[in-house]
C-alpha cells in the first residue's frame, strides 16, 4: 500500500503534474475546504470514536408469510385480459384451500394464473395462501396488450384525426379538435390522481369521442362493426350508417 | 461416487453492488441499505456509529434497490427487482421485526431482448410510477394509485435502444424520464419523455440534449427546485435543465462509477472514478438556478460502485473490487491534501479470479488463499476456517493433568499464577517481573500430590483441592488459613469451586458441599447420590457472580445430568443422557446472557441445554460431536466476553451468535487442558497443555472464517502453491493510469507461503499476459516446476495467436526460467498429466512431453493434440481422463491413449452452456459453472449399451447458484477428521465474483434423500422475502431452458433450520418425523462442512 499511499499523495500534493502550478493548486484544496463546510448532520456519527461493531447482523429468517396484503386493493380487472387475477368466487371461503398456482417452467409466460383444485399443492407454490383471510394481494401483473398494436392504435387514432381535420376544413372542425385534445389534456393529467380508470382505450370511450369526420373517414365495414356492437341494424348506406351511430351517441 | 449435491455458502458475499440510506425502520431511525448479490444489510445510524441490525437473504440476484416513500406514509419502502424479472415492495414492520412484503410481481415479458448495458429500476421521486428498463426498447411502467397502491403494469416502446441511463426528472407535473442513450453512429444523446398514464405512451418531453461526451454514462437527476440533470462524462460534467440551462465543466479523464448525493436539495454530489478516487461535484447557484459547476479533488478510497452519504460528513463507500469503506470527510486536508479519512473497512473478497487450497500447517484442515479485488484493490487473502491460536511461548512438559490461572489477589484484573497439576505432584508457575514465566511456591499448597481443582476466592484466599484436603491459603501470605480433611477411608475424586463454594465428591456417590465464611471452610451440607459421580460443576450463572444456588452433576451407571439446589442440595431436575458413554465434564455458564447447561462425554460427544437460572429448568436439548476423545470444558474471556473451550482430540471453542451456540474449531490438534491465563503481559492468553507440552498463545477473534489480506496494489489472476519449495506464485498485472495511454504491465511473482513476504518477480513481454499456472513435476525428473501458461493480447487481434508455455525452477527463492516453449495460442489452462504437461490452446487440447537434452538443458515437445472445441478454457484431469470445460460448448471428456499416444474424444455435453468453470467430483461425475450463475453435474455413461449413449455425458444435476463461479478446487475448509461420518464426505470448494466461497459436498444417496425432503418441509416454515419462491430462485436457468433444481439441496436453506425458534423446529422436526434433537443434529453436522 505504501506505493499507493504516495501516489495519493502525488495525486493531492505535489500539484500532480497535469495541474498548472502548485499555487492554483492550494487554491484548490482551500477550495475544496470550502466546499466541504456544512455538511448535513442529523446527529449521526457525533460520537469521538465511531465505531462499526456495534453487535452483530442478524441473519434474517422469514417465518411469515410473506403475501403481499389485500387492503385497497382497487385494480379493476378487465375481463377481455387473460391475465388478470380475478377472484375465485367458490375458493375464496376456503381460505386454507385456495392456492393458486404458477406453474414453474412458464417463468418467461408466466401470464396463466389459476386455481388448483386440490388443497394441497404439490410442491411449495409461490402464493400460497395460509392465512385466514384471502389475500388476492398485490400481486402486480403486466397488460399484455401488444404493445406495438397499442401504440399503432394511439398513431392511427392521431393520424386519423389529422387526416379528417385537413380534409375536410370547412367545418369548425379545428377549433372542436383542438379543444377535445385540450380537453384530453387535462384529463390526463388529472387522471392519474382518479386511480381507479387507468386510461381504458376501450373502445366505448373511444367511439363517444368520434366527431362526425371520424366516422366519415371509417369504411363501412368498421362502421357496421361499431354498430353491431351497439345492437343496431347495419343495413344502408355509408351516411345512414353515421347517422345511426351519430343518433347513438347522443 | 454421488450425484448428490449438497450446496452452502461459507462466505457470503461481500461485494457491494448497491446501497442507499432513508428512513426504513422506523420514521426516527436514519438506516443505511447495502445489496451485496443475493443479500440486503439493514444498518441503523446511530451517534456511536454504524449498528448492524439485519442480513436479509434475498431469493434472486439484485438487480436495483431503491428507497421510496408515498406521500401519506411515516417511513420509506424498499423496492427490489431481480434479475431474473422479479419485484417486490418492502415494508418494515417495527413491532413485530419483521418484513412485510407491500406487492410484488412478475415483471418479465414474453419477448423482447434483454438489455445489454443492465436493468434499470427507479422510482419516480413523487410516486407516481415505478419505471423499469428491462428489455431493448422497452420501458416498463407500474404506476401507483392515489393510495400508495400499486396497479397494473404495462409497457411503452422506447425508441431509443441502446440506452445507458434512465432516471426521473424531479419537480415534473407528469412523471418524466431522462433517457440517456447511444444511437447507430455510436453519438450519445439525452433526451425527455414524459409518461402519459391514461394513453399507456410516451409524451416528447421538455427538453433534449444532443451530441454529449462520447463516453457520457450516467444521469444525475437533481431535486426541485433546481431541477435538471447532471450528465457525467468521461471528459465533461454537463448540466441541463427544461429552461435550457446548460453548464459544462471539463474534468481529468476518468470513468465515474457511483455517485452520492450530498445535500437534499442536490447542490453537492460526491463521485467516485474507477481509480478509486472521490470527487466533490458542487452546483453553484443564484436564485434557484445553476449559475455553474465546480469539482474538487477529496481523496482516495476504494473503487467505488456505490457512494452514500450518511451524516455528519460520514460516508459509506460500497465497493466490488475492493473492501468497502465507511470514511470521514474532514474539512482540512491531511498532510498529502486529502480530505478522506477511512473510519472503517468492510472485508470483501470478491471477485475471486482464482484461490488455492494449501495446508500450510499440515493438519488436515484446508486454508483458502485467492486472488481477490480488482484493480489498484487487488489483494491475497488468506481464508481459514475456525479460531487461530497464535502461540506466544512454550516449553515441554510430560503428564500434565490439570491447569489452574490463580491472581495475586481477589480483585487484581490478571492473572499472576498458574498452577500445573502433574499425577503425584502439583508446581506453581508465576510472572515475574520480567514477564517471564518462572517456578515459584505457594508455602500452604500441598505440592507433593495432583490437584484437582484450583481458584481464587473471596477475602483473597486460594483453594486448593486435592484427593485427601480443601486447603483454603492466604493471597498475600501464602500461608494456610484453613484445612478440610476428607474422612477416613474415602479421598476426592473430582471436585468444582467458585469464590465462596466447593463441592467435592469422594468415592461412593457422598457429594459434600463446602462454604467459605470468615476465611473458613465451612460442611454446609453432605448427600449420598445412588451412583458414583464423574463431574461436578457449580460456576455461578445468577446474578451474583460470587455464589451459586445450582449445582451440576454427572453420574456414573445411570448416565446423567443433574440440577441440584444449593446450599441444601436438592436435586431439581436430571436429564439421562442413554447411551452407555459417561458425561466427563459438566459446565454451567453463561454466554450472552443465556444460561446454558453443557455435559461432555467420553466420546467426544457434548450435550447442550438451555437452563433457566432460578428455577433450574433444563429445556431445549441438543447434541454435538466435537470430537472422538473425551472433552473438558472451560470458560474464557476475550474481549470482554465469555466463551467456553472444550479440550479434547479437536479442541473447539464454542461460542455464542444472535444467540445461538456456535462451534468453531482452533487450529491445535489436541489439547488436554486449557485454562485462561490473563496477564498484563500477555492480556487475553490462554495456558494450553498439550500432549507432552505447555504453551501460552493469543487467541484470535471469536469469528468462523478469518481472513488475511495481503494486499497488492495490482490485481492477481492466478494463483498457485508449491510445498516442496514453501512458496505461492501468482500472476499478476498492474493498470498504468499515468501515461496518456493506458498500458497494463504482468508479471509472475513469487511469495513465501508462511510470511507472504515478495521473493522475486518475473515481468512478462509487453502484451503478454499469464492465463494459467501450475505447480507439476515431469516423469524421470524429481524437481518439482512452476509452468505458467500466457496469451500476447494485441490489440489489432480478436484472439490471441501466439502464447507461451514458461517453466520456472524455484532457487533459492528466486524464479529461473527454465524452459520457454511458443504456442499458437493463448494457454488457458494447463495441467499435469502421466508426468508430462497437458495444455488447452485455444481450441486445442495439447500433450506436451518433458526431453532432456544431452547437455542437461530440458525442453518441452509436443506429443499429441486434440482439436474440436471453440475455445477451450478449463481442463480438469485424473488418470488418463481429460475433462475440457468450452467457452460455449458445455462440458466433453477426453481420453489419452498411451499405446497409440492419442487423445480422443470419449463423450460430451451436447447443451450449450458457456462454461465458467469445471471439476472433476470423482472418476464419473463432473460438475461444472455456466455463465448465467448456474450449476451442473454430469455422468460419464461408460456402462451404457449404445455408443451413442456412451458418447453422450448424461446430465444428471442442475442448481441455479445465483453467483459466477471462477474456480473448483478440491479441499476442504475444516479439519477432516478421517474416522467421522463427515470425514468421508468429498468436498469442492468454488470461489465466486461477488466473493463467496461455497462448498459443494457429494452426499450419500440416503442422507441426501434425507435433506432433500427436509428443504421440501422447510420451504413452508421459511417463506422468501418479498414473496419469492425458493422454488423458482433454484430452478435451473439461462436464455435456452429453465428446468427444476435436481440433485441438489440448497444447504443454505436448510442451515437456517438452526436459526429457527424452538416452535417452529419441533414443527419442522414432527413433518419429517425424526425427533428433534436428531434433526438439530444432523443440520449442526452439515455446518461443520464449512
Amino acid at each position: 500500500m505504501a506505493a499507493e499511499g504516495s501516489s495519493g499523495s502525488s495525486g493531492g500534493g505535489g500539484g500532480g503534474g497535469g495541474r498548472k502550478t502548485p499555487s492554483p493548486h492550494k487554491a484548490r484544496e482551500r477550495g475544496a475546504a470550502k466546499f466541504l463546510a456544512g455538511l448535513p448532520s442529523r446527529g449521526n456519527f457525533s460520537s469521538s470514536s465511531i465505531s462499526s461493531n456495534l453487535g452483530g447482523l442478524r441473519v434474517y429468517v422469514c417465518e411469515h408469510d410473506t403475501n403481499p396484503p389485500d387492503k385497497h386493493r382497487n385494480v379493476v380487472d378487465k375481463p377481455t385480459k387473460i391475465c388478470s387475477v380475478t377472484r375465485h368466487p367458490a375458493k375464496a371461503k376456503e381460505a386454507d384451500v385456495a392456492i393458486w398456482h404458477r406453474p414453474l417452467l412458464s417463468l418467461k409466460a408466466s401470464k396463466e394464473v389459476f386455481f388448483l383444485d386440490s388443497p394441497r399443492c404439490e410442491y411449495p407454490c409461490p402464493f400460497a395462501l395460509k392465512d385466514a383471510t384471502v389475500r388476492k394481494g398485490q400481486v402486480i401483473e403486466t397488460d399484455t396488450t401488444n404493445i406495438l398494436i397499442r401504440h399503432l392504435q394511439l398513431k392511427k387514432k392521431e393520424s386519423e384525426a389529422k387526416d379528417t381535420g385537413s380534409r375536410t376544413p370547412g367545418e369548425s372542425s379545428k377549433g372542436k379538435r383542438s379543444a377535445a385534445r385540450s380537453l384530453d389534456v387535462q384529463n390526463s393529467s388529472k387522471k392519474p390522481n382518479l386511480g381507479s380508470s387507468s386510461g381504458l382505450p376501450s373502445s366505448e370511450e373511444a367511439i363517444s369521442g368520434f366527431s362526425q369526420h371520424t366516422l366519415q373517414s371509417f369504411t363501412v365495414e368498421r362502421l357496421r362493426a361499431l354498430l353491431r356492437q351497439r345492437g343496431f341494424t347495419t343495413k344502408g348506406k355509408k351516411d345512414e350508417l353515421i347517422t345511426r351511430l351519430r343518433e347513438s351517441q347522443s | 461416487m454421488s450425484t448428490w449435491n449438497y450446496v452452502v455458502t461459507a462466505h457470503k458475499p461481500t461485494s457491494v453492488s448497491h446501497s442507499c440510506v432513508g428512513h426504513f425502520t422506523g420514521p426516527n431511525q436514519l438506516n443505511l441499505i447495502v445489496a451485496k448479490c443475493t443479500r440486503i444489510e439493514i444498518h441503523l445510524l446511530t451517534p456511536q456509529g454504524l449498528q448492524p441490525m439485519l442480513d436479509v437473504p434475498i431469493y434472486g440476484r439484485i438487480a436495483t434497490i431503491e428507497l421510496f416513500r408515498p406521500g401519506n406514509e411515516a417511513q420509506d419502502f424498499l423496492f427490489i427487482a431481480t434479475e431474473r424479472y422479479k419485484f417486490c415492495i418492502l415494508q418494515w414492520d417495527a413491532e413485530k421485526s419483521e418484513l412485510l412484503t407491500r406487492s410484488m410481481g412478475d415483471v418479465s415479458d414474453r419477448i423482447g431482448r434483454p438489455t445489454d448495458n443492465g436493468q434499470i429500476g427507479i422510482v419516480d421521486p413523487d410516486c407516481r410510477i415505478i419505471g423499469l428498463h428491462l428489455y431493448d426498447g422497452l420501458f416498463k411502467v407500474i404506476p401507483f394509485d392515489n393510495k400508495g397502491q400499486l396497479k397494473e403494469a404495462f409497457n411503452i416502446r422506447l425508441e431509443e435502444l441502446q440506452v445507458l441511463d434512465i432516471k426521473f426528472l424531479y419537480g415534473c407535473l407528469r412523471p418524466t424520464i431522462v433517457v440517456l442513450y447511444q444511437d447507430n453512429k455510436d453519438a450519445r444523446h439525452a433526451k425527455t419523455y414524459e409518461v402519459a398514464l391514461k394513453d399507456k405512451d410516451f409524451v416528447e418531453g421538455p427538453w433534449s440534449q444532443n451530441n454529449l461526451d462520447n463516453g457520457a454514462g450516467l444521469l444525475i437527476p437533481v431535486p426541485a427546485p433546481l431541477g435538471g440533470v447532471i450528465i457525467i462524462g468521461e471528459e465533461t460534467i454537463v448540466y441541463c435543465n427544461a429552461n435550457s440551462t446548460f453548464k459544462a465543466i471539463p474534468i481529468k479523464q476518468s470513468i465515474i462509477r457511483a455517485y452520492g448525493r450530498v445535500d437534499p436539495d442536490g447542490s453537492r454530489y460526491l463521485l467516485g472514478d474507477n481509480t478509486g478516487t472521490l470527487h466533490l461535484l458542487v452546483l453553484t447557484q443564484e436564485r434557484e438556478r445553476v449559475t455553474g459547476l465546480k469539482i474538487e479533488h477529496l481523496g482516495e478510497t476504494s473503487v467505488a460502485s456505490s457512494i452514500s452519504y450518511l451524516d455528519n460528513g460520514v460516508v459509506y463507500v460500497g465497493s466490488r473490487f475492493g473492501d468497502s469503506q465507511l470514511v470521514k470527510l474532514n474539512l482540512q486536508p491531511d498532510a498529502s491534501g486529502s480530505f478522506v479519512e477511512v473510519l472503517e473497512r468492510y472485508v470483501n473478497l470478491g471477485p475471486i479470479v482464482d484461490f488455492c487450497v494449501v495446508d500450510l500447517d499440515r493438519q488436515g484442515q484446508g486454508q483458502v488463499v485467492t486472488c481477490s479485488g480488482a484493480f489498484k484493490d487487488g489483494s491475497i487473502r488468506v481464508v481459514r476456517n475456525g479460531i487461530g491460536i497464535n502461540e506466544q511461548a512454550s516449553v515441554e512438559l510430560q503428564g500434565i493433568k490439570g491447569l489452574w490461572s490463580l491472581k495475586s489477589s481477589f480483585n487484581d484484573p490478571y492473572d499472576m499464577y498458574l498452577v500445573v497439576s502433574f499425577i503425584s505432584e502439583t508446581r506453581f508457575l508465576a510472572m515475574n517481573m520480567e514477564d517471564e514465566l518462572e517456578e515459584t511456591e505457594i508455602e500452604g499448597f500441598d505440592a507433593q500430590i495432583q490437584t484437582l481443582f484450583c481458584q481464587n476466592a473471596i477475602n483473597d484466599l486460594l483453594i486448593q483441592v486435592t484427593a485427601n484436603s480443601v486447603r483454603l491459603v492466604s493471597c498475600t501470605s501464602r500461608e494456610l488459613v484453613d484445612q478440610w480433611n476428607a474422612p477416613e477411608g474415602f479421598s476426592v475424586n473430582v471436585a468444582s469451586a467458585n469464590a465462596s463454594q466447593v463441592l467435592l465428591a469422594t468415592g461412593g456417590g457422598h457429594l459434600v458441599y463446602l462454604e467459605i465464611r470468615d476465611a473458613k471452610l465451612v460442611e454446609v451440607k453432605h448427600a449420598q447420590l445412588e451412583h458414583e459421580i464423574s463431574c461436578v460443576d457449580l460456576n455461578p450463572v445468577g446474578e451474583n457472580p460470587q455464589y451459586s444456588s445450582l449445582a451440576a452433576i454427572g453420574l456414573w451407571t445411570d448416565i446423567s445430568v443433574s440440577i441440584y439446589s444449593l446450599p441444601d442440595l436438592e436435586l431439581i431436575r436430571k436429564e439421562s443422557l442413554g447411551g452407555e458413554i459417561v458425561p466427563r465434564s459438566v459446565l454451567l455458564c453463561t454466554l450472552e446472557g443465556v444460561s446454558y447447561l453443557l455435559c461432555a462425554l467420553g466420546d467426544g460427544h457434548l450435550f447442550s441445554f438451555l437452563l433457566n437460572a432460578s428455577t433450574g429448568e433444563l429445556t431445549d436439548r441438543k447434541k454435538v460431536s466435537l470430537g472422538t476423545q473425551p472433552i473438558s470444558l472451560r470458560t474464557f474471556s476475550s474481549k470482554g466476553t465469555t466463551h467456553v473451550f472444550a479440550s479434547s482430540d479437536r479442541p473447539t471453542v464454542i461460542y455464542s451468535s444472535n444467540k445461538k451456540l456456535l462451534y468453531s474449531n482452533v487450529n491445535l490438534k489436541e489439547v488436554n487442558h486449557m485454562s485462561p491465563f490473563n496477564t498484563a503481559a500477555f492480556p487475553d492468553s490462554l495456558a494450553i497443555a498439550k500432549e507432552g507440552e505447555l504453551s501460552i498463545g493469543t487467541i484470535d477473534d471469536i469469528q468462523k472464517l478469518h481472513i488475511r489480506t495481503i494486499p497488492l496494489n495490482e490485481q492477481a489472476r492466478r494463483i498457485c502453491h508449491q510445498e516442496q519449495s514453501r512458496t505461492l506464485a501468482f500472476c499478476s498485472f498492474k493498470y498504468n493510469h499515468d501515461s496518456m495511454e493506458q498500458s497494463e504491465a504482468h508479471f509472475i511473482r513469487l511469495l513465501d507461503h508462511q510470511t507472504f513476504e515478495f521473493l522475486s518477480t518475473h515481468p512478462l513481454d509487453p502484451y503478454e499476459c499469464g492465463c494459467s499456472m501450475i505447480s507439476c513435476s515431469f516423469s524421470d525428473d524429481n524437481n518439482f516446476y512452476y509452468c505458467v501458461g500466457t496469451a500476447y493480447v494485441l490489440p489489432e487481434e480478436s484472439e490471441p495467436t501466439k502464447g507461451r508455455i514458461l517453466v520456472f525452477a524455484v532457487e533459492d527463492g528466486r524464479l529461473q526460467l527454465i524452459v520457454e516453449k511458443e504456442t499458437k495460442g493463448a494457454v488457458y489452462s494447463l495441467n499435469a498429466f502421466n508426468g508430462k504437461l497437458l495444455a488447452a490452446i485455444n481450441q486445442k487440447i495439447q500433450l506436451y512431453k518433458w526431453m532432456t537434452r544431452d547437455d542437461g538443458s530440458h525442453e518441452l515437445q509436443s506429443e499429441c493434440g486434440h482439436h474440436g472445441h471453440i475455445l477451450a478454457l478449463y481442463t480438469q484431469t485424473r488418470g488418463d481422463f481429460i475433462v475440457v470445460g468450452d467457452l460455449m460448448k458445455s462440458i466433453s471428456l477426453l481420453v489419452y491413449k498411451h499405446e497409440e499416444s492419442a487423445i480422443e474424444e470419449l463423450a460430451r455435453d451436447y447443451n450449450a452452456n458457456w462454461m465458467t468453470a469445471v471439476e472433476m467430483i470423482d472418476d464419473d461425475i463432473y460438475v461444472g459453472a455456466e455463465n448465467s450463475y448456474n450449476l451442473f453435474t454430469v455422468r460419464k455413461n461408460s456402462d451404457a449399451a449404445t455408443d451413442e449413449e456412451r458418447g453422450r455425458l448424461e446430465v444428471v444435476g442442475e442448481y441455479h447458484l445465483g453467483e459466477f463461479v471462477n474456480r473448483f478446487r478440491h479441499g476442504s475448509l475444516v479439519m477432516r477428521l478421517p474416522d467421522s461420518e463427515m470425514g468421508q464426505i468429498p468436498t469442492v470448494i468454488f470461489g465466486t465474483i461477488n466473493g463467496v466461497i461455497g462448498i459443494i459436498a457429494s452426499l450419500p444417496h440416503d442422507h441426501y434423500v434425507f435433506l432433500e425432503k427436509l428443504q421440501a418441509t422447510l420451504v413452508k416454515f421459511i417463506k422468501g422475502v418479498g414473496s419469492l419462491s425458493h422454488e423458482q430462485w433454484r430452478s435451473f436457468h439461462n436464455d435456452k431452458k429453465t428446468s427444476e433444481a435436481r440433485n441438489f439441496v440448497d444447504g443454505d436453506l436448510i442451515e437456517s433450520f438452526l436459526d429457527l425458534n424452538r416452535g417452529k423446529m419441533e414443527e419442522v422436526a414432527k413433518v419429517m418425523a425424526v425427533p428433534v434433537e436428531e434433526l438439530s443434529k444432523r443440520v449442526e453436522e452439515l455446518t461443520r462442512l464449512h
